[in-house]
C-alpha cells in the first residue's frame, strides 16, 4: 500500500505511549502508522493524502498523548501475552468460576479476567 | 661514483650498458605510481586507470560503477584504489564479463565486493589474477529499494519505500552484516515469518547461519523480542516471533528493528 507520509516534531518532555498514540492517530484515520524512536521526530504514515487540518490534528494526538509508563507498558503487554501466559491465567480463571458458581455469582469471561489484570496493572 | 642502470629493462646484467635510470624511475620504483583520478560509472569492463608499477588509483564516479577487470596485472604488483567520491565501486569476483586475465579473485564470491565512499580495496597480482589482499568497504551502503526484497512467508508483508528507515549492509571478508529498521509496514495473512533479502546477491553458507534476537512491533503491540536467522535457502534473513506465532495483520503498523551477522559464499 502506497503510503503519505507526514513529520511531526513535538517538544514534549516526555516519551508517548506507544499503544495510545497509536489509537489516537488510527482515530484520526483508520490506516495511520507511526514511526518514532525516542527523540523529538514523529513519521506519521496514512493511506491517503495529508490535509492541513489533520497534520494539526496529528501533532496535537502526539504532544497530548499519554506518557509512556511501566504501568500503561504492562497493559500493552498484556495484550500480548503469549500463550502460556493466556494458559495458565485462564487456569486459574476457571477455578475461580468454580468458587464463584458455589456463591452463586456469575462466571469471569477470559475478556473480564483479562480487564480486571489490566485494571490491576494501572494501579501498581 | 658508480653509474646505476635500469637493469629491469635493458641491462645485460654487465652494469655497464642499457639506459641510466633517472629520478623520476626511481621514484616509480620505490613510492609506486599515483594515477589520475578515475570516474567510471556503470558496468567498467576490462577496466584501464593505467596500472604502471605499484599503483594507487582513486575513484569518485559520479554514479555507482562495476569494475569486472583491471589491465595491466603482472606478477606482484600491488594495486589499491579508495573510492575518494560519494557513490559505490563493486569489484567482480571472477567475472566472465571482461577477458579471463586480470580478474579479481575476492574473498567473498556470490557477490561484488564493494567500496562505498572512504573505503578501499587492494589487489596483489599473481601472474594471472588480481588476489584481493586488503578491503574496508567504507560507509554502509544501502541498496536501491525494491518492493520485492520483503516478503511474506506467506501473504505479504508490503514494505514502502518509505518506512524504509535503514536496510543496508557492510562486507568484510567473507562476513556480511545486515541492519534493518523497517516502521508503518503492513501485514496480511503473511504467516510465521517475514523475509528480507539478503542484499546484492550475497548467499549465505549453509549451515553457518546462527539465530540472533530483533525488536519488531506487531501491529502497533508493544516492543518485543524475537528470532532472526537466514533461511535454508541461503538468501533470505526471516523474522519470527518466539513460539513461530503468525504475523498479525496490520495496515501500516508492523516494525521490524535488528541486525544480522552471516558468513556468505
Amino acid at each position: 500500500m502506497a503510503g503519505f507520509y507526514q513529520t511531526v516534531t513535538s517538544a514534549r518532555a516526555t516519551e508517548p505511549d506507544q499503544a495510545g498514540l497509536i489509537a489516537a492517530l488510527r482515530a484520526l484515520d483508520a490506516t495511520a502508522g507511526l514511526q518514532h524512536a525516542p527523540g523529538p521526530t514523529y513519521v506519521v504514515k496514512k493511506a491517503t493524502a495529508w490535509t492541513a487540518p489533520q497534520i494539526t490534528a496529528a501533532q496535537n494526538a502526539i504532544d497530548s498523548a499519554a506518557a509512556a509508563t511501566p504501568q500503561r507498558t504492562a497493559q500493552s503487554t498484556i495484550d500480548q501475552w503469549p500463550l502460556d501466559l493466556k494458559a495458565a491465567f485462564l487456569l486459574v480463571m476457571e477455578q475461580v468460576n468454580v468458587l464463584r458458581a458455589f456463591h452463586s455469582l456469575p462466571a469471569f469471561t477470559a475478556q473480564q479476567f483479562y480487564d480486571a489484570i489490566k485494571a490491576k496493572a494501572l494501579t501498581l | 661514483m658508480p653509474t646505476s642502470f635500469l637493469n629491469l629493462v635493458n641491462d645485460d646484467g654487465s652494469n655497464t650498458l642499457g639506459t641510466l635510470i633517472d629520478k623520476a624511475e626511481f621514484q616509480a620504483l620505490l613510492m609506486g605510481t599515483v594515477v589520475a583520478p578515475q570516474t567510471n560509472t556503470g558496468a567498467v569492463n576490462n577496466w584501464a586507470p593505467g596500472v604502471d608499477g605499484h599503483t594507487f588509483t582513486r575513484w569518485a564516479g559520479t554514479s555507482d560503477a562495476t569494475f569486472s577487470v583491471c589491465a595491466g596485472g603482472q606478477a606482484g604488483l600491488l594495486h589499491v584504489v579508495r573510492n575518494t567520491g560519494t557513490k559505490v565501486g563493486y569489484f567482480l569476483h571472477a567475472s566472465g564479463l571482461s577477458s579471463a586475465a586480470n580478474q579479481f579473485a575476492n574473498s567473498a564470491t556470490s557477490g561484488p565486493t564493494p567500496i562505498a565512499p572512504g573505503g578501499w580495496i587492494a589487489h596483489r597480482h599473481d601472474g594471472s589474477v588480481w588476489q584481493l589482499v586488503a578491503h574496508q568497504q567504507g560507509a554502509l551502503i544501502t541498496p536501491t529499494y525494491a518492493g520485492g526484497n520483503f516478503t511474506g512467508s506467506a501473504g505479504s508483508w508490503t514494505v514502502d519505500a518509505g518506512d524504509v528507515g535503514c536496510y543496508a549492509y557492510k562486507l568484510e571478508g567473507r562476513r556480511l552484516t545486515v541492519w534493518f529498521q523497517l516502521a508503518t509496514t503492513s501485514v496480511a495473512s503473511a504467516g510465521a515469518g517475514l523475509n528480507i533479502a539478503l542484499p546484492a546477491g550475497f548467499v549465505a553458507v549453509a549451515g553457518k547461519t546462527i539465530i540472533l534476537p530483533f525488536f519488531y512491533n506487531d501491529n502497533g503491540g508493544v516492543t518485543t523480542v524475537g528470532q532472526s536467522q537466514v533461511d535454508p535457502s541461503g538468501v533470505i534473513i526471516r523474522l519470527l516471533k518466539i513460539g513461530f506465532a503468525n504475523w498479525a495483520n496490520a495496515t501500516n503498523t508492523t516494525a521490524v528493528f535488528g541486525m544480522v551477522d552471516v558468513e556468505v559464499n
